[in-house]
């Protein structure tokens, strides 16, 4: 179990480093674009769609790195007047019963949509450069899938916590 | 189709988001639920389709690199010498510390998109020498505050990116429209001070700095501290303004430009920047599902019926064009208070849009006054986020009411900002109309 | 459920690409609604949502073909990438005119074949939905003889972007929808095609740069189809059937006068701002006209070559009508 949970944090770690490389990537190829059109008149066919692909893919790809640090913004106005051992009940299940089978609903769209486009080798729509567009598509099903993965181990974690600790009779009725 | 169904949506998002479920994630739940009764099967399918489209908004490209930008410059040593010598000329006027605070914190928000990087930076710089001076918790908390809150108003903005992309209005024009309405704001804040301090100067004190400096050792220590700075942050609104850039391309200047102001000024590290670039991931991803979310959410809202909800709620109104103007503004406000601001943008305006169309109201007019309402989102209680960070930065001894109190005057500054845009729309104008060739 | 009841349809869900307060969706919706509901006597109708709420707009076609609509409204123009006979259905660069398109999608075949590709390639219903008159392009630099393109930076997108490249040594630039307007306006490109007159109007793209080049014959006419899911459509009345045809010719027709008129305006308009009109020179409109010629049939052998034998098809009648009407309309 706990070599489950931390191979799923080593995961995270990996996906969220490989999206810090995809930004200074993107700012690479932005100013490529910037110069050869603005000083050399020549403008590439490919910046605007490879800079596109490369932000949805950082944006994927570390979102299961910010649900680890906890970067996704949380409203705790009402829930900050809950006990501790509220809020994680509460959490468990609506991740558990809500969340998990909502977003794994979409992951799994997601690694089928990536599959209809490498088998079909769907290009780009409206690009003049006409792109493939699996490498992208497989970049969202990862990135969503790894997410998954993380809130499940966080639930998981969570959850054998309230377990672990029963209620303290001074939060008991 | 079933309008019935489209009233519960926002109660229950919002039992979700009040029960302590990240914003982003309440909003999907919500979609996937009330997509079923509609798409059945195909639910996620559907709701895939905007997992695409938003990965793949171009536009959204300028999020992580101004991010970036102010990620580098808050690990560099430029804000430091910026305030040592923004006090050393400023220090001997009526609440001197506030004005070189008020100061740095327009040239640093020039200089990102974000509120975060800008206030906790300056928070930490200037605290002490504040409290060593004498001033009060309440003028050091409002400067501060209302200072971070600048981010949003001089661009370069990610509120400005995300709500322009959403109400499908030119970035670039946009961002020179909120441009005279930012330094009138910054002058209403600095009459605030000045005024805070001439009622109460014990609480406000002048202060000496650098006085016994040679007046040449002064301007090159000042020209040394700011030009860098000053030249990095023209060029990014520069080649936006002069059409060298789109603004995508503009943020990235400015990410590159900040390192590069970094090794100049030897402050580089390998490893600063990478924690910089690893920080900038996560909250660009953070930033964009929860424009994810609200998309699904508008999508399946609109599905559901309740475009027609809302028109007919509007319908009844009968306010008339300025009245409407108000009335979704106040909307902006309110949304501010309980939530972050881009949820706030992205479940109003989507929702808005079509009736400042059919009312004839300039969009762009329009969306600076609703910048200037996002921008009191971070000021106003009970989700106060530029609150919050100042509490994560504060010494124990600062209460959270001292700080709404120093914070409730600069709220009242940026609604007279907004009742001057709504009175002269002219402020907004000018900057777009200069910019035309 | 999503799936077509075959007895007491009364309703047809329908995505469209833009938003409710756009001409195009006026002048495609309304008028076909209108009509319909009078030939129905309002006992069917189609419950169209604006771009981006049942799909992002240019996921269009694949939401009627994966069943999340049951029909789409949508330019054949985005779909070229997909296959080259949507240039051809579309708006085709250097092809025909409004006026000649409608003649042949009406009476010259053009609306057979698009029905019989759409059932055969992508398992939908099409007919055609609107068409709108010639676009025009905003410069900074004067454009008239096939030279003049060379080096341009030209904010353009699908087969016209190509042709651009490949036959006049044109710098075709991509530009997102938010940003044209800021980009020609600070030279970030030199020329910009949006749409027509009246739509750059709404842009202000007339401030954004100095002349106008017309006619803009890179997008002689642009189109829109409906196109609705064939098991959804096969399951119809043959009556409702007939009538949304109807519905559909009438949106045509008016869709194309109001647009023009809406043109003409919108001329006068930018006139009167002071905007300078730079009619091409016949040499470039020959020069358009041929390279798009050629593309289509390279693209025909092309295509044919890979067993695919549509766009020699669509290639052949189009270009078949464009000669006669060329040597023989007064
Ligand atoms: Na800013
Ligand atoms: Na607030």
């Amino acid at each position: 179990m706990s070599h489950a949970l931390r191979l799923i944090d080593w995961l995270t770690r990996i996906t969220g480093y490989v999206a810090a490389f995809g930004i200074l990537l993107m700012i690479g190829v932005i100013l490529y674009e910037v110069t050869s059109r603005y000083f050399f008149n020549a403008p590439t066919v490919w910046a605007y769609d490879i800079s596109y692909m490369l932000n949805g893919t950082v944006i994927m790809l570390a979102g299961a790195l910010a649900m680890k640090v906890d970067q996704h913004v949380v409203i705790d106005i009402v829930s900050q007047v809950f006990r501790e051992r509220t809020k994680r009940i509460i959490e468990v299940t609506v991740f558990a019963l809500l969340l998990l089978p909502a977003l794994g609903f979409i992951s799994l769209i997601a690694w089928s949509q990536f599959w209809t486009a490498y088998v079909h080798g769907t290009v780009e729509t409206v690009s003049p450069w006409r792109p493939v567009l699996w490498p992208f598509r497989l970049m969202i099903a990862v990135g969503l899938s790894i997410l998954w993965l993380q809130i499940l181990s966080k639930t998981l974690a969570s959850a054998l916590r309230l377990i672990a600790t029963p209620t303290t009779p001074a939060e008991g009725h | 189709m079933d309008a019935d169904l489209a009233i519960w949506m926002f109660p229950a998002a919002f039992a979700l988001i009040f029960a302590g479920i990240p914003v982003a994630f309440s909003l999907i739940i919500v979609a996937v639920i009330f997509a079923f009764p509609v798409f059945g099967s195909l639910t996620g399918l559907q709701l895939y389709q905007f997992v695409g489209s938003v990965s793949s908004n171009y536009s959204l490209a300028a999020v992580p690199l101004f991010i970036f930008m102010g990620a580098v410059l808050e690990s560099s040593g430029i804000g430091k010498r910026a305030f040592e010598s923004l006090s050393m000329w400023m220090g001997r006027l009526p609440g001197g510390l506030a004005i070189a605070t008020l100061s740095m914190c327009t040239l640093f928000a020039a200089g990102t998109g974000v509120v975060g990087a800008v206030e906790v930076m300056t928070g930490l710089l200037v605290m002490g020498p504040m409290r060593a001076a004498g001033y009060s918790k309440s003028i050091i908390s409002g400067t501060i505050c209302a200072g971070g809150s600048l981010g949003t108003m001089i661009p370069p903005s990610i509120v400005v990116v995300i709500y322009a992309s959403v109400a499908q209005i030119p970035i670039g024009t946009l961002f020179g429209a909120v441009l005279v309405p930012g330094f009138l704001m910054v002058g209403f804040f600095l009459i605030w001070i000045i005024v805070y301090a001439l009622i109460w100067p014990a609480s406000a004190p002048r202060v000496h700095f650098g006085q016994d400096m040679p007046l040449g050792r002064k301007l090159g220590f000042t020209a040394y501290a700011l030009f860098p700075p000053l030249v990095l942050v023209t060029s990014v609104i520069g080649s936006i303004l002069l059409g060298i850039a789109a603004v995508t391309e503009a943020a990235a200047i400015g990410a590159v430009g900040a390192v590069l102001l970094n090794i100049l000024y030897r402050d580089f590290s390998w490893r600063e920047t990478w924690n910089a670039t690893v920080k900038t991931a996560t909250v660009s991803s953070m930033i964009i599902f929860i424009a994810l979310g609200g998309t699904m959410f508008t999508s399946i809202f609109k599905i559901q019926g309740g475009a027609e909800l809302v028109d007919a709620a509007v319908s009844s109104l009968d306010v008339g064009p300025a009245g409407l103007v108000i009335v979704l503004l106040f909307a902006y406000f309110i949304a501010g208070m309980i939530l972050d601001w881009i949820s706030a943008v992205l479940i109003c305006t989507p929702i808005f849009l079509p009736f400042l169309h059919a009312a004839g109201v300039d969009p762009m007019w329009f969306g600076v006054l609703a910048v200037i309402m996002l921008q009191t989102s971070y000021l106003t209680p009970p989700m106060a986020p530029a609150v919050f960070y100042l509490k994560g930065i504060a010494p124990r001894d600062f209460s959270t009411l001292a700080m709404y109190r120093g914070v409730f005057p600069f709220i009242l500054c940026q609604f007279l900002t907004a009742a001057a845009v709504f009175a002269f729309p002219e402020i907004a104008t000018i900057i777009p109309e200069l910019m035309r060739p | 459920g999503t799936t077509a009841q075959a007895q007491g349809r009364s309703r047809i869900r329908a995505a469209h690409i833009v938003p409710e307060s756009s001409k195009m969706y006026q002048l495609s919706v309304g008028p076909f609604q209108r009509v319909l509901d009078i030939v129905t006597d309002g006992s069917f109708s189609f419950q169209v949502f604006a771009g981006g709420t049942i799909a992002p707009p240019l996921q269009t076609y694949q939401a009627v073909q994966d069943g999340l609509a049951e029909a789409g409204m949508v330019p054949p123009l985005w779909a070229v990438n997909l296959d080259p006979v949507n240039s051809l259905f579309g708006g085709h660069p250097g092809g025909m005119a409004a006026e000649e398109l409608l003649n042949w999608y009406f009476v010259g075949g053009g609306s057979e074949l698009l029905a019989e590709h759409r059932r055969e390639t992508m398992g939908l219903h099409s007919m055609l939905l609107s068409i709108n008159p010639s676009e025009v392009w905003h410069s900074h630099k004067i454009i008239r003889v096939p030279e003049d393109l060379q080096g341009v930076r030209f904010r353009t997108a699908g087969a016209w972007a190509t042709i651009l490249n490949e036959y006049f040594g044109g710098a075709a630039t991509t530009v997102g929808p938010s940003e044209v307007f800021t980009m020609l306006e600070r030279r970030g490109v030199d020329a910009a095609e949006w749409s027509t007159p009246s739509e750059n109007l709404i842009m202000g793209l007339e401030d954004a740069a100095p002349y106008m080049i017309v006619p803009g014959i890179h997008a002689p006419a642009a189109c829109l189809e409906l196109a609705i899911r064939a098991e959804v459509w096969d399951e119809l009345d043959a009556s409702i059937q007939r009538k949304i045809e109807i519905a559909a010719r009438e949106a045509v027709v008016e869709c194309l006068t109001e647009w023009s008129a809406a043109d003409l305006t919108a001329m006068e308009t930018m006139r009167e701002r002071g905007i300078e009109i730079i009619e091409m020179d016949q040499s470039l409109i020959d020069a358009i006209r041929a390279a798009g010629r050629d593309w289509a049939e390279a693209q025909a052998t092309e295509r044919a070559a890979a067993g695919d034998d549509w766009m020699r098809r669509v290639t052949e009648s189009y270009y078949g009508f464009h000669d006669r009407w060329q040597a023989n309309s007064i």
